[in-house]
């Protein structure tokens, strides 16, 4: 019923090409989160799935339905600007009730009564009805622009960043609220974000995309866990994912990783074969801050880095290591006490290491078991 | 140092401040003076009116100038028609520009339109005095039978004050994001129906404001109306200039009598929209 | 030395109180942030400090002068804001060098020190280049570089990341902190995002409607809030607040909460008691365990509503008669919703707070 498809979707802007022949199925009631930094085609994504902006190629289907030349009013979907775009003039009722009062067919006063009511309800704005949009505080104004979307009971909700806006406390609140109504309203909602913190929050799958090409769309703990690239890696998860450069060998039924300051061996095995291909070349390991372990909780560490910084934030802290000249961030418990220019030993989690190729698709992900064991 | 600066400051602007206020108060005094008072009699400059008279009002509406041992002796005249067709040819030349220059500036502003070239040429437009091509246009509307008719002048009003209105309403447009008529798309308007429906109740300040300017413009024009029109479509301004008599020439008091009531509208209009004007004409000048 | 002492200042705008009485000391060589939520007063303290803003009430000294009369260009300051002011028709050398230019430094000397400067923020090969031609974060490292260069005593900076994406953001943290750190300058940063504050700063003063909440290290007003507001705003998850019933047992507190089947918390006050009624106790998500429902270490029971899988860690969103927690868990733990569980509370880390006047007794 709510299910999109958008089949080879291209869209220019003269020279620009904001997205890139994009194939995406989104299922009926999923909560659909579109991830990627400033410029990577989620809102113009948003747009074309609404209509507002007309692909020079490939289709978009909404339910079993062609929308592709259809206008926005047409197409059954409701959108949310990230600047809301609430009519000024006009009171909170209004606002809700403008799109009831634009279709060809007239609805009857007390039926767009009815329904604008019911709206408000359900996000708790009745007593701001008769307001002003001016006279309404951030997380208000956030609300009725969502009752908007909801009181035409369209087939698919879009959001477009509509929390960034908004104080990092009333963040946090926002998403649960988004997340509970989503589940109660069972319509497939699509979110753009370029915070990945609300992405992995309230997301059924996130697709990644980056300059207009699709990186990968998966489940959140996929995206984390099995990120298919470098792109995808260090977009997900703050701090981002470390990368640390080393060369591969391999010989004698062995692979070794090498990096000025420490080595990686593994014995040559089904999952190392693809690892042995490179040979010769260089690859990245990546670790996540928390797959790393210093100081006390990695006393057999043969490695030892510098500390360059300690950043305590209450929940935990994040230690600037380092590395051959490069900087990794580790994460601990909050209650560490190490100063800068100490040096101290560090070990990475071996079950929870990736390798990727200098220009980023994934060679290896250890997934939980360690294939690799620290060379002296 | 600072005082002279101060000193020097406060002389400039009254300087400036008479230059531009004398001859409104030389017109108001003078349209209070009767006919003997008009021009200095033995070296006497009547600085305000000895006796302070309506006679100029009356005779620009048809009375007989100081009664019929006054040294005047010429024809009545009235100026109502003249004020009629001022004001006909100001409302209707200044709707015309508001609307073709509102929808206009809606197109540049929301759709780019004409690319980056369009609005700068029509601005440039009115950089150029109209008066130097009104020979031409002369030509043109006595061809097309425009000459000494209302709407030839309806029309050339129009066209002059139509860059004021794109200029103008372009910056109030600008100010609406462009997502409000979006979301009215979305919720099922025709681009029509946006426009109306959810933009223009947001800039009624701003149309008001520039109905009001391109109103003031053009009540005030002369040498359009001078060049356009001949002797069936006189307006005021025209009128006032050729209120002559055998007797005395020019009628100072008479003409300045019909300046005081055609300069009124545009200063009230003008203290109404003061706010207003300054912050539609400085608008484009900041970028956000 | 470049200490700031900001003595009992008040600034008002007509009938409005922007900054209440502020009393602070800034110690010379600190990273201090300024923290708070908008329309706290923090950007006006710092037009204030700067010289832009004069208290209405109240004294600002630098090294043990008053400065309130002083204008911003006597003051030795160095700013950055948030829309970095760059002069777009010069090179980013030329806006680097142009403190040192305005100030008729020997062209040799501008072209050393800039190209030091440059060298420290990673930018030397730019500095030939426009500044139409430079990415965003190039931008904010040249106005770094450029309030740098006539090395001020004393950095205010106002917000300047929040242009700049997320990955990019970290990093200049980092670097901004190296940067202090080697330049032992007094660097005032003014934020609304409590993890920049907390990451960067030795210091933080926290403010709310003008008036200073809590000013200590980072540790201090995350473990040790002074009251409800710097404890709900401080923390990357929300702490989780309940009312509280408080009885004495000795010379301890036993708080009882208004749920169902719970079980009392005895605690030791850390704060003097002030007359209120009614309390509110405050524990954060990650000083909650969710263990078996009827385990004897659970203090309450509670349904689980919704799973938020973050990556390095989960939340947990419980419900439980009607109050509603947040649990922080490893992100192996993924209970299911609607499952029944029990809530271990670490006592030594729950908070109580007084409702009238917000101060934490515990």
């Amino acid at each position: 019923m709510s299910r999109i498809q958008i089949n080879g979707v291209t869209k220019q802007f003269g020279e620009v090409t904001a997205l890139d022949a994009i194939d995406l199925d989104i299922a009926d009631g999923e909560f659909f989160c579109v991830l990627g930094p400033p410029g990577a085609g989620k809102t113009t994504l948003l747009r074309t799935i609404v209509g507002l902006e007309r692909p020079e190629a490939g289709r978009v289907l909404i339910g079993d339905t062609d929308v592709t030349d259809l206008v926005p009013s047409a197409r059954n979907v409701s959108i949310v600007f990230q600047n809301l775009a609430l009519y000024p003039d006009k009171t909170v009722f209004d606002n809700l009730a403008f799109p009831l009062r634009q279709g060809k067919e007239k609805v009857s006063s007390s039926e767009i009564d009815r329904r604008v009511r019911e709206t408000a309800e359900i996000l708790q704005i009745v007593p701001l009805l008769k307001r002003r949009p001016a006279h309404l505080s951030g997380g208000e104004r956030q609300r009725v622009a969502i009752g908007r979307c909801l009181v035409r009971a369209p087939l698919v909700y879009l959001l477009d960043e509509p929390l960034s806006a908004l104080d990092a406390l009333l963040r946090l609140q926002m998403r649960a609220e988004l997340k509970y109504l989503q589940r109660d309203l069972g319509r497939t909602l699509v979110y753009v974000t370029h915070d990945q913190v609300e992405a992995m929050s309230m997301a059924d799958r996130i697709c990644v995309l980056d300059r207009g090409h699709v990186q990968q769309v998966d489940t959140p703990d996929e995206v984390y866990n099995r990120p298919v690239n470098t792109f995808v890696a260090t977009t997900v998860g703050m701090p981002p994912m470390n990368l640390v450069p080393v060369r591969v060998e391999g010989e004698n039924g062995r692979v070794q990783l090498s990096a000025a300051s420490f080595s990686l061996g593994a014995a040559l095995d089904s999952r190392i074969e693809r690892i042995a291909a490179h040979a010769g070349q260089e690859l990245q390991i990546g670790v996540r801050p928390e797959d790393i372990r210093v100081g006390a909780d990695a006393p057999e560490a043969a490695l030892r880095c510098r500390v360059i910084a300690v950043e305590p934030l209450g929940g935990e802290a994040i230690i600037d290591l380092d590395l051959d000249g490069k900087i990794v961030k580790a994460m601990t418990p909050p209650d560490v006490e190490y100063r800068p220019d100490e040096v101290i030993p560090v070990a990475f989690d071996l079950s929870r290491i990736h390798l990727f190729e200098t220009d980023g698709p994934s060679v290896y992900a250890a997934d939980g078991t360690s294939a690799f064991a620290a060379v002296p | 140092m600072r005082a002279l600066v101060t000193t020097a400051r406060a002389l400039l602007i009254t300087l400036a401040l008479f230059i531009f206020l004398f001859p409104v108060y030389w017109t108001v005094t003078m349209a209070f003076k009767p006919a003997t008072e008009w021009t200095p009699t033995s070296g006497k400059i009547y600085w305000v009116p000895d006796e302070p008279t309506l006679d100029n009002f009356r005779r620009i509406f048809g009375g007989t100038p100081g009664g019929s041992d006054s040294f005047l002796v010429s024809t009545p005249i009235n100026a109502t028609d003249s004020i009629v067709n001022s004001l006909v040819t100001a409302i209707f030349g200044s709707l015309l520009a508001l609307i073709v220059g509102t929808f206009t500036a809606y197109g540049i502003s929301r759709y780019r339109a004409g690319g980056k070239m369009l609005g700068f040429s029509i601005l440039q437009l009115r950089m150029f005095p109209p008066i130097a091509v009104m020979i031409p246009v002369l030509f043109l509307w006595t061809y097309l039978q425009l000459f000494d008719t209302r709407l030839g002048l309806i029309l050339i009003y129009g066209a002059v004050t139509f860059p004021f209105v794109v200029w103008l309403m372009k910056s109030f447009l600008d100010e609406v994001p462009r997502e409000i008529s979006e979301a009215a798309i979305v919720d099922g308007c025709t681009q029509f129906g946006a426009f109306r429906k959810s933009v223009l109740p947001l800039v009624k300040g701003g149309l008001a404001t520039t109905a009001l300017f391109v109103f003031i413009l053009n009540w005030s024009d002369f040498l359009i109306a001078l060049v356009l029109a001949g002797n069936n479509v006189v307006t005021a301004p025209v009128f006032l200039s050729q209120i002559n008599s055998a007797a005395t020439g020019q009628e100072f008091g008479s003409r300045a009598a019909l300046g005081v009531i055609l300069i009124t509208p545009p200063l009230l209009l003008s203290i109404l929209i003061q706010k207003h004007l300054v912050r539609g004409l400085t608008f484009g000048a900041i970028k956000r | 030395m470049a200490e700031i002492q900001i003595q009992n200042v008040t600034r008002t705008f007509g009938r409005f109180t922007a900054v209440d009485d502020l009393d602070l000391v800034i110690e010379d060589g600190t990273f201090v942030a300024l923290l708070g939520p908008s329309g706290c007063g923090k950007s006006t303290t710092m037009n204030m400090l700067s010289g832009l803003l004069e208290p209405t009430r109240g004294d600002i000294l630098f090294s043990g002068e008053v400065v309130n009369k002083l204008k911003p260009g006597d003051r030795n300051i160095g700013f950055v804001f948030q829309n970095y002011a760059i002069f777009t028709h010069m090179s980013a050398f030329d806006n680097i060098a142009f403190g040192l230019k305005v100030r008729k430094h020997p062209a040799e000397k501008i072209q050393q020190e800039v190209h030091e400067v440059a060298q420290l923020l990673g930018i030397e090969e730019m500095l030939d280049r426009r500044t139409t031609d430079l990415s965003v974060n190039d931008l904010q490292k040249v106005a770094i570089g450029r309030s740098m260069i006539t090395k001020p005593g004393i950095f205010l900076l106002d917000e300047p990341f929040s242009n700049l994406d997320a990955g990019f953001r970290s990093y200049m943290r980092a670097e901004l902190k190296k940067l202090q750190r080697e330049l032992s300058q007094t660097m005032i940063y003014v934020t609304h995002d409590q993890v920049e504050a907390m990451s960067m700063a030795e210091k933080i003063a926290i403010m709310d409607r003008g008036q200073l909440q809590q000013y200590g290290s980072p540790d201090d007003v995350y473990n040790r809030p002074s009251n409800r507001f710097v404890a709900g705003f401080v923390g990357s998850t929300t702490m989780n607040f309940l009312p509280a019933m408080l009885d004495h047992s000795g010379d301890d507190l036993v708080i009882t909460l208004p749920i169902a089947d719970s079980r009392p918390v005895t605690v030791h006050p850390r704060g003097a008691e002030d007359g209120s009624d009614t309390f509110t106790m405050g524990i954060r998500p990650e000083h909650i365990e969710l263990v078996e429902p009827g385990s004897s270490a659970a203090s309450l029971r509670a349904t689980v509503t919704l799973l938020e899988a973050l990556g390095p860690r989960n939340i947990v969103h419980l419900s439980s008669d009607k109050f509603l927690f947040r649990v922080a868990v490893p992100p192996t733990v993924r209970p299911r919703v609607g499952e029944s569980v029990g809530l271990e509370l670490d006592t030594r880390r729950v908070h109580v707070f007084a409702d009238e006047s917000g101060k934490a007794l515990v």
